[in-house]
């Protein structure tokens, strides 16, 4: 909804507002309206954030779009907070001598809030369900944004704000340090990134939280981002087993240190709840199947017009088509989908245990394939992105110290790691009975054959 | 390598450096495997970038994660608050080593190298030796050029100290039987 405030001296300068379920009103300025209205960005509203989660969580079906948009504002507010010239000091301006030029930090944040709107750009449909298999190797999520960011479209589209943003600070910004960038990260730019993609204090991870917690219905996804962003700071951290080893990294204050505790529980119970729903991970291996045998090759395309052109609705109508159709490509894993009818968990790993093998649920998988055949039985074994834990905290009496030596929650948290196999209906009872006579031997064969490869 | 095989290696590379005297936080464990990969090409498949502390993985910083979840890996923490935790390798993993003797023998030269060479160091001299091995695995030739690039990287490590951690890592690069482009052991698949 735009507005301009012109005339009587009062404001001369255009600004949009959207309204957010997450943050109410979201605001930019004519230049960024016309990095939003470019057609990468617009894309984002035709792929769903949680992939197949609405077969489970029916209210969770909002978009990469809005998810970016709150994704920009939450780094702009973070920028903002750890910028602050009244938090500089003696070490923040050695270390990162761009804090002291406002030329500096205003073009960086106008960067910062570029990189949080356009980080999901090369997000396929469905989001990550369908990345692993289905890319080429080499090729991620974050290796597509990076390539569209520097695109033609977005570079002239940045290039139109006051002051002009290179494409090329965006994309790196947006997607961090990786082995396909040439350019080493500075230690600001660095900094930057973690603005967006950092563990703790990311602006992506604070902003989907709060958003998949509030469209799915689960409660336990929220915490006070306010006061959390509030006490984030830039501090100097030392790996304690050396002198002289400085280095800026995101940390916060320790009147902070409970909203941090409450952001990194909600993510616990996020990625147990939902992000590692089991019936969602099934759906999301039966669109992976689908995907496979619907695209041609098996694969996407990494090209940019290609991936520009395919979204959630194109796959979605494919689904319904190919689940009605027994002659098309796919019909089976379509159906499935169209007709709500997964695999069943048939072994949902042991989490009383102690320790558990890493391989359990592959080998439990392979061996009923084995003897069930292979498209009958399923494994998801995800592994976690719930990140570390471990960062600076400002204690009252300036000393910086690490989190989890301070805080009894974050060293006792646990990490949600799953481990499902699943199998179709049809043999699931034969297949259930076979299992409780086998499980152990399986175990036992899979240690005897991996000590002679 | 699967996951089974990664946590084996990683588990019994942490407890031999904590043996040579290793503080074992995540910064000594990121640089020890990156040396078993990139030094001794122990096909871990993990790709590497340049970071705070030299090399750095973001898929092994969640594999570490990962390993504690599942029971394998735990935190221990130090005496004083003041000091960052460290990483301990739990009875399970030790359970786990136990049944794949044959496999761990097979890496048992290069783990027992990268412990005892890399061990002992703390992480502003695994900063200046890894970063310059770095340079070394992308073919920059010359001890100066080697020292030139990670100085312009890493701006607050002065030239005659670099210079100094060039020389010795290449020294160790040379006993460990590395040679320059003989490819990376990130993408091998075992």
């Amino acid at each position: 909804m735009p507005f301009a405030i012109n005339g009587k001296g009062l404001a001369m300068v255009k600004k949009h507002e959207f309204r957010d379920p997450v943050h109410s009103f979201i605001g930019v300025d004519a230049g960024e309206r016309g990095v939003i209205d470019s057609r990468p960005v617009q894309r984002l509203r035709y792929i769903r954030q949680l992939a197949t989660s609405h077969l489970v969580y029916p209210g969770a079906t909002h978009t990469r779009f809005e998810h970016s948009l709150g994704a920009m504002e939450l780094a702009g507010r973070i920028y903002d907070a750890v910028t602050d010239p009244l938090r500089a000091n003696g070490f923040l301006h050695r270390a990162l001598p761009e804090l002291r030029d406002e030329e500096q930090r205003s073009y960086w944040r106008r960067v910062v809030r570029m990189a949080g709107l356009c980080h999901d750009l090369g997000h396929l449909p469905f989001s990550h369900a369908a990345e692993h298999e289905l890319l080429p190797a080499g090729w991620s999520h974050e290796r597509l944004s990076y390539e569209i960011i520097r695109s033609d479209e977005m570079t002239e589209a940045l290039l139109q704000m006051t002051p002009p943003v290179r494409s090329e600070d965006v994309a790196r910004i947006a997607v961090g340090q990786k082995p396909w960038i040439d350019k080493i990260l500075t230690p600001w730019e660095t900094i930057l990134s973690e603005i967006i993609g950092g563990d703790a204090f990311g602006a992506d991870r604070m902003d989907y939280l709060l958003r998949d917690s509030l469209h799915a219905g689960v409660a336990y996804g929220r915490f006070d981002h306010h006061r959390l962003i509030g006490t984030i700071r830039i501090l100097p951290w030392r790996s304690l087993d050396d002198e002289d080893t400085d280095k800026p990294m995101l940390g916060v204050e320790w009147g902070g240190i409970q909203s941090v505790e409450a952001l990194l529980m909600a993510r616990y119970f996020m990625f147990a709840q939902v992000y590692f729903h089991k019936i969602r991970m099934i759906y999301d291996i039966h669109l992976i199947d689908f995907l496979k045998e619907w695209l041609p090759g098996g694969q996407f395309q990494t090209d940019i017009d290609y991936h520009l052109s395919l979204t959630d609705s194109e796959i979605i109508a494919a689904i319904r088509e190919a689940g009605y159709n027994v002659n098309m490509s796919g019909h089976s894993w379509a159906k499935r989908l169209a007709e709500r009818k997964h695999f069943r968990v048939l072994d949902p790993g042991r989490p009383q245990d102690a320790g558990r093998n890493p391989q359990d649920a592959e080998a439990i998988c392979r061996a009923t394939q084995a003897e069930f055949g292979v498209d009958q039985v399923r494994a998801a074994h995800p592994l976690t992105k719930e990140g570390e834990l471990d960062f600076p905290v400002l204690m009252e009496n300036e000393d910086v110290v690490p989190s989890v030596a301070v805080s009894d929650v974050l060293s006792s948290l646990p990490v949600a790691t799953p481990g499902y196999v699943y199998a179709d209906e049809a043999i699931f009872d034969k297949a259930q009975k076979w299992l409780q006579k086998h499980r152990k031997q399986v175990i036992s064969m899979q240690m005897k054959g991996k000590d002679e490869q | 390598m699967n996951r089974l095989h990664k946590a084996v290696l990683i588990t019994e590379l942490l407890d031999r450096m904590r043996a040579k005297g290793s503080w074992a936080g995540a910064v000594h464990l990121q640089k020890g495997l990156y040396f078993l990969q990139e030094m001794r090409r122990v096909p871990l498949g993990y790709e590497f970038v340049v970071y705070r502390y030299g090399p750095f993985s973001f898929e092994l910083k969640d594999e570490l994660v990962q390993l504690r979840g599942e029971g394998i890996l735990e935190w221990f923490l130090r005496s004083s608050p003041q000091y960052s935790p460290g990483l301990a390798s739990t009875p399970f993993s030790k359970e786990l080593r136990s049944e794949l003797p044959n496999f761990l023998a097979k890496y048992d030269d290069s783990l027992t190298f990268v412990a005892e060479n890399i061990g002992p160091m703390k992480s502003k001299q695994l900063e200046r030796v890894s970063t310059a091995f770095y340079f070394l695995t992308k073919g920059v030739e010359g001890d100066e050029e080697v020292t030139r690039k990670v100085c312009e990287v890493k701006p607050h490590i002065p030239h005659e100290e670099e210079l100094e951690a060039v020389r010795h890592i290449r020294k160790i690069a040379e006993q460990a039987g590395w040679r320059p482009n003989a490819g990376s052991a990130a993408s091998s698949v075992a």
